[in-house]
């Protein structure tokens, strides 16, 4: 494609820019010489071109600059002095938090016994154990039922079954509980992860009061009970033994429950939701009894 | 990159990217936050960025903050007032072409202006443009060969001056 008076300023444009062969620009030069006219343009573009001013320098380069400093480096140093004092702060926080354990039973038991009043329900519950019943000392392991709901498939069209494991390990046996959460459908996933999956039922608390006061078996009972260790000779020793077995199952169950209910009222159904710790008030009775 | 290429970085390129943006911006106040905002983002990205690629990595950054800023003040016609005051005092300063030059590309569009002065200032290749800006190489070409044209003309209507 050669150069005419209708594309002129493309092939200008191209030979200011340095777009063009050596033999495109030897044209483009010779078309400019044969028209003067033209010749002012191609000037002007030679001269189109923005000059940078040097004279305009961004000052104070050191502020953009990065100095070896310590582990972390921030911005501006203020920012660094408010970190510094955030976890002063967490580090205060954290040191001044009195020191709790989840292990030691007997000193969260004690605490939760002078603490906790148990509701008048719960004691009913509980016999007390007067002095008669402590005349004979060889405590029967409390022989509780245990078990576990194993939820199948929603596909499967079968109704739910409960499957009671017997566990020869542990003496004590949960009755099957229907889970409440799963009853009123709601959406409880977040819940879910912070309450247990198994509740202890009123009626297993029942059972577990009623036959703590009865307990009279001999010394075998109380060693299958204990895992099969060999007890001390000590009749007073199992006693408190057993005592710390009860005790350590109920710490272990007196974890926040949620109960859910459907509740009829004047021909309106509501849902109450109920979150309470019966477990540990459970214990403290039991505890207080003994 | 390690903190002595990014710092050689600093020397080398911040006069460049802060002209580049004054031009564009006829701010200097802006035109400076917005190079302490594109180094303090290579910085946060010095893992990634090679300190070959640092400059173009520099002027696509600045680049975006300034369509941001232009979007800005697009908003506020008040901001014109201090552009054209900036603008009255750089063409005392400059001799006689640069100076229609200059008052020629002030009457660019801004996407043809920004690519004038990235081709002029800096020397970058269509392509280089065309990847910082966000154009295709066409578009580049298209959009120097209409600065380059206004500007011809505006000089040519001022036949004294050649």
């Amino acid at each position: 494609m050669s150069i005419n008076k209708e594309n002129y300023e493309m092939y200008f444009f191209d030979l200011m820019e340095g777009n063009l062969s050596a033999d495109e620009e030897q044209m483009v030069r010779a078309f400019a010489a044969q028209h003067p006219e033209l010749a002012t343009e191609l000037a002007a573009y030679s001269k189109s071109v923005l000059v940078a001013d040097e004279t305009v320098v961004f000052e104070n380069k050191e502020s953009l600059k990065r100095k070896k400093s310590g582990l972390i480096y921030l911005f501006h140093p203020y920012h660094s002095v408010a970190a510094i004092g955030i976890l002063l702060i967490g580090a205060l926080w954290i040191l001044n938090q009195p020191e709790s354990s989840s292990t030691d039973l007997m000193a969260n038991t004690k605490d939760t016994t002078s603490a906790v009043q148990p509701p008048s329900t719960e004691q009913a519950l509980v016999p007390e154990i007067t002095e008669e019943n402590k005349t004979d000392e060889t405590l029967a392991v409390p022989h509780v039922t245990y078990a576990t709901t194993v939820k199948k498939s929603y596909r499967n069209s079968a109704p739910k079954r409960a499957v009671q494991k017997e566990e020869s390990a542990s003496p004590v046996k949960f009755t099957p509980v229907q889970d409440p959460i799963q009853m009123a459908k709601v959406d409880t996933s977040i819940i879910k992860k912070d309450i247990p999956q198994i509740h202890l039922e009123q009626q297993v608390e029942k059972r577990v009061a009623s036959v703590l006061p009865d307990i009279n078996a001999d010394s075998a009972q109380v060693a299958v009970a204990q895992n099969n260790q060999p007890e001390p000779a000590e009749r007073m020793g199992v006693k408190e033994t057993i005592v710390n077995k009860v005790g350590n199952l109920l710490s272990y169950l007196s974890k926040p429950t949620l109960k859910i209910e459907r509740v009829k009222e004047d021909d309106k159904t509501r849902l109450k939701i109920q979150l309470e710790n019966e477990r540990l008030k459970m214990m403290s009775t039991m505890k207080a009894g003994l | 990159m390690t903190e002595k290429e990014f710092n050689n970085c600093v020397d080398s390129c911040s006069d460049g990217l802060y002209r580049f943006l004054v031009k564009n911006l006829k701010d200097r106040d802006t035109a400076k936050n917005i190079v302490q905002s594109a180094f303090e983002k290579m910085w946060m990205k010095r893992t990634e960025v090679q300190s070959e690629r640092a400059r173009s990595y520099l002027f696509t950054t600045g680049y975006r903050l300034m369509v941001d800023e232009w979007r800005y003040q697009q908003r506020f016609s008040g901001l014109d007032a201090a552009a054209d005051h900036y603008a009255e005092e750089v063409y005392a300063e400059r001799n006689d072409v640069k100076r229609l030059v200059d008052r020629a590309a002030e009457a660019l569009v801004p996407e043809q202006k920004a690519v004038l002065t990235l081709r002029d200032f800096e020397g970058y290749t269509y392509e280089e443009i065309a990847e910082i800006t966000g154009l295709n190489m066409a578009q580049v070409k298209v959009y120097l060969f209409r600065a380059r044209t206004h500007i011809k003309k505006f000089i040519g209507s001022r036949e004294e001056v050649l």
